[in-house]
């Protein structure tokens, strides 16, 4: 009998803390849902009856403890964690991309400014408030941003990308904790 | 030399540091220039062509004269304006552009031979004998030129981008900028206040006039501790604004390290931003202008402004006698300043007729100076007073010509200043930049107190148009007298007189290129190098204009001005590029194999972003064709494993699936049963072929198809397009599922007794047939088996979650090795394919078809797709068309390259004779020949016949064959086996 | 440079793909006549002034856009989602 084991997107090389920021892997099943015509309404139902939570709009992130659910794109918004997969299958394409993104939080009071050096999104508190998620770039990667709380986020770029993501991250942690050193 | 009592420096802070190898002291808030003069040192470095002795001439990064190079650490950084470097301790400078000594330079003969130098010499001499441009102009010309020299080394200080929004971004923190910054913060909105220098205030700093009954500084002072408690308030201090871009981005420069020894690990020395803004507020002040007079180069010519700001500022008198020459009353200012600080002040020489003086010194009315001397520094002036000639000794000149508002950033989007005849300068053009406005000395408000009331004025304005309500304030009011001035550009008189300081162009070679001519301001730039230099004639393109129009009989507003464009000041590639260095320029995209593999040490290539396995070496293999044939056999034989997860994997769903890649493929998809896989084949509309994969249809209305691995984003955006743009009618969508799968080809005669051996489910031929696929259990995992094949051999693809695919490959590894087999890399799967007539982006290059690659009946008439109306349009088929064959060396030359074009046997090798070429070549160890694939011109009709393969770059002419792409196994037994 | 996207708001320029113009919306009718299919393929204005262009917002939200913009000024009039355009 074979056995198969499971190895984190990094490579279990988190987590890390430079300066007041830290970094963690997050590691949690992932599915993209896309209601069929006319079946918004259904899936919405599907999603606040088992779930407790209201559809995401555009932008929006949900939660009730670990069950996320946010908008992902113009067509899609993803579910994480226990989900009710079957019964949205009937009503929407479910696709599972749990493997497929390398997904980190990160976390600390400059970690807007790590953000800064690594998105052109607008990171402003005022403008990016926890609730609310965007797709955007990360360096020259693909990304979902997330913000859970005013200062955490969800990162997660292609999983394959996960050396690079970390590489990216560690140098503007570095940056952002060097500054503070400042005289 | 310092002056008691007076700068923003701090006596208690003594800093070391060198120059020119010697050693001098400074205090903490000093600039390298300050510090210098005050240790005297008038001679800081050697103009460009003429190699004349220069010393500092302003106090900020309009610098043209005070270039140094800077050593920090490791690196050296040329052409550092002393002006805007901030002492610290241990800082070690040199001097630039004089060999072999400050002193005795070499090249100083240029300065002798000026005559022959003019406007326009390497125009006219280098032309010819053109023989002698490589051999004996260039390398002269490459001595000469450059400023500053780089250190030829790796750069290892670090350069960061980041990015910034706000409301309201403020440009400059002078009087009017930080009255804008604390009217728009008050008003709510969220502010950044930028400025360039270390501390906030502008010429607030350098003058001793009251803002509010305190002095000015003071009152900076104040502004700067309300801004730092307010939360919406961002203050950028050593930060540049250096352009103003579409949609309300700036970018700006921050040197974050440029004034510590030591900095922390980590800690970039330049932040690169982009900085989008609702609005902005351009308060880059003014810069003041020379006069051009016979030698006014030397050390201790400054401006007066300059003069002030080290007296004020940093408690420094660059003279111990002093003269002024002016045109307008802020000259008089200087003047003032320094006699009240107890220096010595000779003369005040204004050319205007009517002069009163603002304190207890020497005015000569009507004036001008017409001569200087003093070989390093300056002696001595000679002015020309009621006719008269008369030498004025001192050792420093402070030179005022007016102020030339700071209008660059408005001209960045073709904006264009115009004439303001009141302060003899250009102004910015109203709504240049879309949302910039400006304020104070930029827009040409000379005064304090005006430029007060412009930045308070243009911020309640923007609260406005932002949706706020902004409560007014009673404004501040400033002393000072009325700015007055009466143009005065250029002196006659015997001798050079310096326009632009950086690129040595004197008045004379202005009017030498309005006698030839080049009278558009924009010809007269580039045939004398005015402003071209790394200054851009900030404090001298005005007055070349202004000698320009008068040597063409125009007035300035008819002779207009050369444009400015970014970035504001000179910005170090690295910063601009800051981001994408090393492992910054692109992802790494590596596959759950990828540990596994470097264990295995095999080298590896980059396929797009990814890094896939060349091949495996095994122990006694020294070339990798040895390991090439060895794995490609091995395929052939037993049983091969190769990563193949980096081909596009597209999840697609819906009711009309079938439909939307009906009308992406060529091929009918509707009619593939579930269970079953089929290749491929897209277009673009254009007719040709996009790419091709696989199509397997897992469920009803549930597809999965593959893409190659170079075109995979290239797919997912068209079919994006195609779904969005021209067929939303359909119920279908999709989503990239690359990464979630980590997929392996299982390829060889034992390939399903390998799977056998690790899948929960025994398989049979029966339940995955050639071509079909469905799911599969292994360890305990879900996955899936696709029984398709790249290799021409009975071969699967599996695949699991990619957080097993470590494992899996781990275990395919170990089973192989138990069946004589193993893994295989890009180089054997190449020559698989090959052997196979397989395809791959060498042959669909973007310019074939369907019908050259011999697919054209896969085209369905049952059906509209993509490409399908293009396709067949003439030229596009037909025997005057490059179609795909096989070739094979028929001689004693076994070489094939590939790219080297197909020729008749007996036609000469000329364009004209040209018949295709070679996209792919390898040797095939089952053939036991070397064996390509080609587009030959009716190649299906000429099977059998000889081709003459050329390569010009290499001489080699190889006589082929030319055969069917498929060279093995052409009925496909072994594939169904 | 920046676009509005009317999903996600002011982008800067770097997460969109641009795509040339937007009359590649307009797919002729497969039998139409070789001429409108070149003019539809290979036959673009070059205009000073304002033009309606295709762009993806490939790595924000994946939607099709059309962006009226001015290629004097360089105004970004207006974003659209090409999906809106269909009739
Ligand atoms: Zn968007």
């Amino acid at each position: 009998m074979v056995e198969l084991s499971f190895l984190s997107a990094t490579g279990n090389k988190l987590p890390i803390k430079i300066g007041n920021v830290s970094a963690t892997e997050v590691n949690a099943t992932l599915h993209l849902v896309a209601p069929f015509h006319g079946k918004s309404t259904q899936a919405a139902t599907v999603v606040k009856r088992e779930m407790g939570l209201d559809w995401p709009g555009v932008h929006e992130l949900k939660h009730r403890g670990k069950s996320y659910v946010l908008w992902f794109d113009h067509s899609h918004i993803a579910v994480m964690g226990e989900a009710p997969l079957a019964k949205l299958a009937r009503v929407a394409a479910v696709t599972d991309v749990s493997d497929g993104w390398c997904i980190v939080d990160v976390y600390g009071s400059d970690v807007r400014d790590v953000l800064a050096r690594l998105t052109p999104l607008d990171i402003r508190e005022q403008h990016f408030k926890a609730g609310m998620t965007q797709r955007s770039m990360i360096m020259h990667m693909q990304a979902s941003i997330s913000c859970l709380e005013k200062s955490q986020f969800r990162l997660m770029v292609f999983r394959s990308m996960a050396r690079t993501l970390l590489h990216d991250l560690t140098t503007a942690m570095e940056s952002v904790a060097a500054r503070a050193q400042k005289v | 030399m310092r002056i008691a009592g007076k700068g923003l420096i701090d006596r208690d802070s003594v800093l070391n540091f060198t120059f020119n190898n010697k050693l001098y002291q400074g205090f903490e808030g000093d600039t390298l220039a300050s510090a210098l003069l005050a240790n005297d040192q008038m001679l800081i470095g050697r103009s460009f062509k003429y190699h004349r002795p220069r010393g500092i001439m302003t106090a900020g990064s309009e610098e043209p004269n005070g270039l140094v190079t800077v050593q920090r650490g490791r690196t050296q950084e040329p052409n550092t304006r002393a002006t805007v470097q901030q002492l610290y301790e241990g800082l070690v400078a040199r001097p630039q552009n004089a060999w072999p000594s400050l002193k005795y330079d070499f090249l100083g003969i240029n300065d002798l031979l000026s005559p022959f130098l003019a406007a326009g010499f390497y125009y006219k001499t280098f032309m010819w004998p053109k023989a002698f441009w490589e051999r004996v102009y260039e390398p002269i010309i490459r001595r000469a030129a450059g400023l500053g020299e780089l250190a030829e080394a790796y750069d290892h200080d670090l350069y960061e981008k980041a990015f910034a929004h706000c409301d309201v971004l403020v440009i400059g923190a002078g009087p009017s900028g930080l009255m804008a910054a604390i009217t728009a913060a008050r008003a709510g909105l969220d502010v950044i206040l930028a400025d360039e220098s270390n501390r906030l205030g502008g010429r607030l700093l350098s003058e001793v006039e009251e803002v509010d009954g305190v002095t000015g500084r003071i009152w900076a002072d104040a502004i700067l501790v309300e801004l730092a408690r307010l939360s919406n308030v961002r203050i950028m201090t050593n930060t540049t604004v250096t352009g103003a871009y579409d949609q309300g981005t700036y970018g700006a420069l921050e040197r974050v390290a440029h004034h510590m020894h030591l900095s922390p690990e980590g800690l970039p020395l330049e932040t690169f931003w982009r900085i989008a803004a609702r609005k902005a507020v351009l308060c880059a002040g003014a810069l003041e202008r020379q006069i051009a007079f016979p030698n006014n180069d030397r050390p201790g010519i400054m401006t007066a402004s300059a003069m002030r700001t080290y007296l004020n500022r940093y408690g420094v008198s660059p003279g111990q006698k002093i003269a002024i020459f002016g045109n307008n009353s802020d000259a008089h200012r200087t003047a003032r300043d320094f006699v009240e600080a107890g220096v010595e002040v000779v003369a005040m020489i204004d050319c205007r007729q009517e002069v009163l003086a603002i304190g207890n010194y020497t005015v000569y009315a009507g004036a001008e100076v017409v001569g200087t001397s003093g070989r390093l520094g300056l002696k001595a002036v000679t002015i020309r007073h009621n006719g008269a000639l008369k030498t004025i000794e001192c050792d420093a000149l402070g030179v005022s010509g007016g102020w030339n508002p700071s209008v660059h950033l408005t001209c960045h989007m073709n904006g264009r200043p115009v004439w303001n005849k009141d302060i003899a300068s250009f102004v910015p053009q109203d709504g240049a930049v879309p949302g910039l406005s400006v304020a104070g000395a930029a827009a040409g408000e000379m005064s304090t107190t005006g430029a007060l009331a412009q930045g308070y004025a243009m911020a309640q304005a923007i609260a406005r148009d932002l949706g706020k309500r902004p409560k007014s304030f009673d404004l501040p009011l400033a002393s000072e007298g009325p700015y007055e001035i009466t143009p005065f550009w250029d002196v006659d008189g015997k001798g050079r007189a310096w326009l632009d300081f950086q690129n040595d162009v004197t008045t004379k070679d202005i009017k030498q290129a309005a006698q030839e001519n080049f009278r558009s301001v924009e010809h007269m730039k580039r045939y004398t190098t005015q402003g071209m230099a790394t200054d851009q004639g900030k404090n001298s393109n005005v007055n070349a204009l202004a000698v320009l129009a008068d040597a063409t009989g125009r007035g300035i507003p008819e002779t207009g001005t050369t444009t400015f464009r970014p970035p504001y000041i000179p910005v170090a590639m690295a910063a601009l590029g800051a981001g994408g260095h090393a492992k910054g320029f692109a992802p790494e995209r590596f596959l759950t194999s990828d540990a596994a593999t470097q264990e295995l040490k095999a080298p590896m290539i980059e396929a797009g972003l990814w890094y896939r396995p060349s091949y495996f070496p095994q122990l006694g293999e020294t070339h990798w064709r040895q390991s090439c044939d060895r794995e490609a056999k091995m395929v052939r034989k037993t049983v091969g494993i190769c990563d193949v997860s980096t081909l596009g994997k597209i999840d697609i769903q819906g009711p009309d699936a079938a439909e939307f890649l009906d009308f992406l493929y060529i091929n009918s998809v509707a009619s593939l049963k579930v269970g079953k896989v089929r290749y491929g084949l897209m277009l673009r509309e254009d007719g040709h072929v996009m790419d091709d994969g696989t199509c397997a249809r897992l469920g009803e209305h549930y597809y999965l198809i593959t893409t190659t691995t170079a075109a995979a984003g290239q797919v997912m955006r068209h079919m994006d397009f195609v779904h969005q743009a021209l067929r939303s009618d359909l119920d279908v969508s999709f989503t990239s599922v690359t990464e979630h799968w980590a997929q392996f080809a299982v390829a060889g005669p034992a390939a399903r007794d390998l799977l056998n051996g690790i899948l929960t489910h025994t398989i049979t031929d029966k339940t995955f047939p050639f071509m079909g696929c469905g799911a599969v259990q292994v360890g305990g995992v879900d996955g899936r088996l696709f029984r398709i094949s790249f290799s021409g051999e009975h071969a699967y693809e599996l695949a699991v979650p990619a957080g097993y695919g470590d494992s899996l490959f781990r275990l395919l590894l170990d089973q192989a090795a138990g069946m004589g087999g193993g893994p295989y890399g890009m180089e054997a799967l190449n020559v698989l394919r090959i052997e196979k007539g397989f395809i791959t982006h060498a042959e669909i290059d973007g310019r074939t078809t369907a019908f050259d690659i011999g697919m054209a009946q896969m085209i369905s008439d049952k059906k509209d797709c993509i490409g399908k109306t293009m396709a067949a349009r003439p030229g596009l088929i037909g025997p005057e068309r490059d179609q795909l064959v096989g070739l094979k060396p028929v001689d004693a030359i076994k070489k094939i390259i590939p790219g080297a074009h197909l020729f008749e046997t007996g036609a000469e090798p000329i364009r004209q004779n040209d018949q295709g070429y070679v996209t792919s070549m390898c040797y095939s160890p089952t053939i036991k020949s070397f064996i390509a694939q080609a587009f030959l011109r009716d190649g299906r009709n000429r099977i059998g016949q000889t081709i003459k393969m050329v390569e010009h770059l290499s001489g080699v002419s190889t006589l082929c064959e030319v055969c069917d792409p498929v060279f093995f196994d052409p009925e496909g037994g072994r594939l169904r086996g | 440079m920046r676009i509005e996207c009317p999903l996600c708001g002011s982008r800067d320029r770097r997460e969109f793909y641009y795509a040339g113009h937007a009359s590649a919306l307009e797919r002729p009718d497969p039998a139409a006549s070789a001429e409108i299919w070149d003019n539809y393929l290979h036959i673009r204005e070059n205009l000073a002034g304002v033009t309606n262009d295709l762009w993806h917002h490939e790595t924000g939200c994946g939607a099709w856009l059309v962006v009226t913009r001015d290629t004097v000024s360089h105004a970004v009039l207006l974003a659209r989602l090409a999906k809106r355009d269909k009739k």
